[in-house]
């Protein structure tokens, strides 16, 4: 595709879509400004409570060194994206939620040492004929559940990357079929009409009011039924919502993930799912801050399995142990502010309210990976303690918390890092917007 | 009434900016400039990187607005107005890109789609380029709120990700994760639709 069809399209797309966004622009553009005069005074207020802080956090509060740990400070600042940027001092990320069950914190590994991972650049040949075969052995009762025949089908490299593929239409729905180096997989979607899948005549559909478990339960019929057809059987379930992480609204998407939790044993620690799978992803397109209880019973869904061709139990291997460090030395470096809150740039950072940790609400883990581009594939997981304050409420009740991450494990250099990300922030020019001069 | 400036002229309200334009009344213009020609001043500029070149598009958005209202009646005029500016813009683009290379937020944004989308001189096909609107209307429809913004604000007038991520509340990174979800769905959708580099 060349770039003026490219953007010729673009001229051509609906004008609602150009008219939402002018719209959402100003909305924020207002709201920014109001803020900004807030920040101007504020900030005074915070870099004077800051001076405050770090001479009593000095005086007070020496934090951990552990000059012979694996990785340093800095490592970690890349594996946010962060390297040779202007670090994350202090910073958090919001996320907004119905209630506090819907924080998905996985518990904190009673461990002296907790496993750090790499990602295994694991690769397996091309081949048609296991496409064939992995497409022959649920085209039929899948044609039969969806109420159609099994349309004329070829087998086509990939456009856009490494791969092969089967894109076909039964009756109304799309069924694309994928191979790639690692797993073989199908989508099953309808850009139709209203877009929903039915299934031997049963509309796929959850209540997003219902509680996870009520949720997982309501589709085990469909989940039986699809096991039937792919053939399958997983033994665990898991529901993700997500609530649009950094805006007002309610949630904008539910998935439920059919899995085996034993595959892997990063299945326990982290969000990601490490084994084959069936996911039903339903999408609420109508879902604004405020329609979060009566827009319940979301319909708009699509289908997808994956199916490893690889050893996935090997793709993430455990190639170290490291010390965890205790909830009460992560803290010292929570409330020294090193900590990695997922903001990279001063602008950010000077736009956030700050947020002190103090008598923080939960405390969580999670592993972080960062990508080796070269190899194409992930680096290091590093295990992170995870810390919740409640700071708030939007709009439509949602709960807003500031989340931030402390390493779970001894890290060198945090001094050194930290503070010299905060020399680059000082010598950072005020952000000033670029409009174009036209007298 | 409209909304009140800080140098206490007030902005007229579309709908009687619309009515101008309805009536052949010339003020038509002098009240979008007033009105609009910062917004998109920077519209233009974020595309063609070019002090001269973004007059030159305005007057042309101008004009242009003047010759489609009537028959047009615009539901949101500052839309209207984006669409027509960024159509005037973009050529303008492609015409310097023909002579030379052009930096601009336009060349970045449109850097980051390389993966699926070329240089001109390096693709022969053709393609119809309303199917393609339709395609990626629909693309953007699926989306969430938040990202529908992103994707308009990055690839539909080039906006820089400090100035998007400013916008939103949120920091650069989390625009960069939210762009690169969103690339990888379009080559999807893309691909399924059947469009080929």
């Amino acid at each position: 595709m060349k770039q003026t069809e490219w953007n010729e399209a673009l001229n051509h797309i609906d004008s609602e879509l150009v008219e939402e966004y002018v719209t959402r622009k100003e909305k924020l553009t207002r709201k920014n400004k109001y803020k900004s005069l807030w920040i101007r005074f504020g900030a005074a207020a915070a870099c004077m409570a800051l001076v405050i802080g770090v001479v009593f956090a000095y005086n007070n509060s020496k934090i951990p060194v552990w000059d012979n740990a694996q990785f340093s400070a800095s490592y970690i600042g890349e594996l946010f994206g962060v390297k040779d940027s202007y670090g994350a001092t202090s910073s958090y990320t919001k996320v907004y939620v119905p209630s506090d069950e819907y924080l998905y914190i996985n518990e904190i590994p009673d461990t002296e040492y907790l496993g750090i991972y790499k990602g295994q650049n694991l690769k397996k040949d091309l081949d048609e004929n296991e496409l064939r075969q992995f497409s022959n052995a649920f085209f039929e009762p899948l044609a039969s559940s969806l109420g159609c025949d099994v349309p004329e089908y070829e087998i086509k490299d990939r456009v856009f990357r490494e791969g092969l593929s089967i894109d076909s239409k039964f009756g109304e729905y799309s069924v694309f079929v994928t191979q790639n180096e690692r797993y073989n997989s199908v989508s099953i979607n309808n850009f139709d009409g209203k877009r929903n899948i039915i299934l031997d005549g049963e509309i796929i559909q959850a209540d997003q009011r219902l509680s996870d478990e009520e949720i997982i339960k309501s589709l085990e019929p469909i989940k039986n039924k699809l096991f039937e057809i792919l053939g399958v059987s997983f033994s665990d379930a898991k529901v993700e919502r997500y609530y649009n992480g950094y805006s007002d609204h309610g949630v904008n998407h539910l998935g439920i993930v059919f899995y085996d939790k034993s595959s892997h044993s990063l299945n326990s620690l982290d969000e990601t799912v490490y084994s084959d799978c069936i996911s039903i992803e339903f999408d609420n397109f109508e879902n604004y801050s405020d329609d979060i209880i009566s827009d319940g019973v979301l319909i708009v869904s699509n289908i997808h399995y994956r199916k490893y061709r690889i050893d996935i139990s090997k793709k993430y291997l455990k190639i170290a142990d490291a010390k965890r460090i205790s909830i009460e030395e992560a803290e010292k470096l929570l409330y020294k502010g090193y900590v990695f809150g997922g903001h990279i740039c001063p602008i950010c950072m000077s736009m956030q309210d700050k947020v002190d940790f103090e008598g923080y609400d939960y405390t969580g883990f999670e592993y972080v990976f960062g990508y080796d581009y070269e190899n194409d594939c992930k680096k290091e997981g590093i295990p992170f303690y995870t810390f919740y304050k409640k700071i708030g409420k939007s709009e439509n009740g949602n709960t807003i918390y500031a989340k931030t991450y402390v390493p779970a494990i001894e890290v060198k250099g945090y001094k050194e890092y930290f503070e010299s990300q905060k020399e680059k922030h000082r010598n950072t020019p005020v952000y000033t917007p670029v409009y174009a001069t036209t007298s | 009434m409209g909304l009140k400036e800080e140098n206490s002229k007030t902005y007229m309200d579309d709908e009687q900016i619309v009515e101008l334009y309805w009536k052949r009344d010339e003020r038509a213009l002098e009240e979008t400039d007033f009105k609009y020609k910062k917004y998109l001043s920077l519209v233009a500029y974020n595309i063609v990187h070019d002090t001269l070149d973004c007059e030159e598009c305005l007057n042309d958005t101008y004009v242009g607005a003047w010759n489609a209202i009537p028959p047009s009646k615009p539901n949101v005029l500052k839309a209207f107005l984006t669409t027509i500016m960024r159509r005037i813009a973009v050529n303008r683009f492609h015409h310097n890109l023909r002579k030379s290379s052009v930096s601009s937020e336009m060349s970045v944004s449109l850097s980051e789609l390389e993966e699926f989308i070329s240089d001109d001189k390096d693709v022969e096909t053709e393609i119809d380029t309303a199917i393609l609107g339709k395609v990626i209307s629909d693309f953007i429809r699926s989306l969430s709120e938040r990202r529908r913004f992103i994707f308009m604000s990055r690839y539909y007038v080039a906006t820089p990700i400090d100035t998007i991520a400013k916008d939103l509340n949120v920091s650069r990174s989390t625009v960069n994760k939210e762009l690169a979800s969103i690339k990888n769905a379009l080559k999807e959708k893309l691909e399924m639709e059947g469009y080929t580099l």
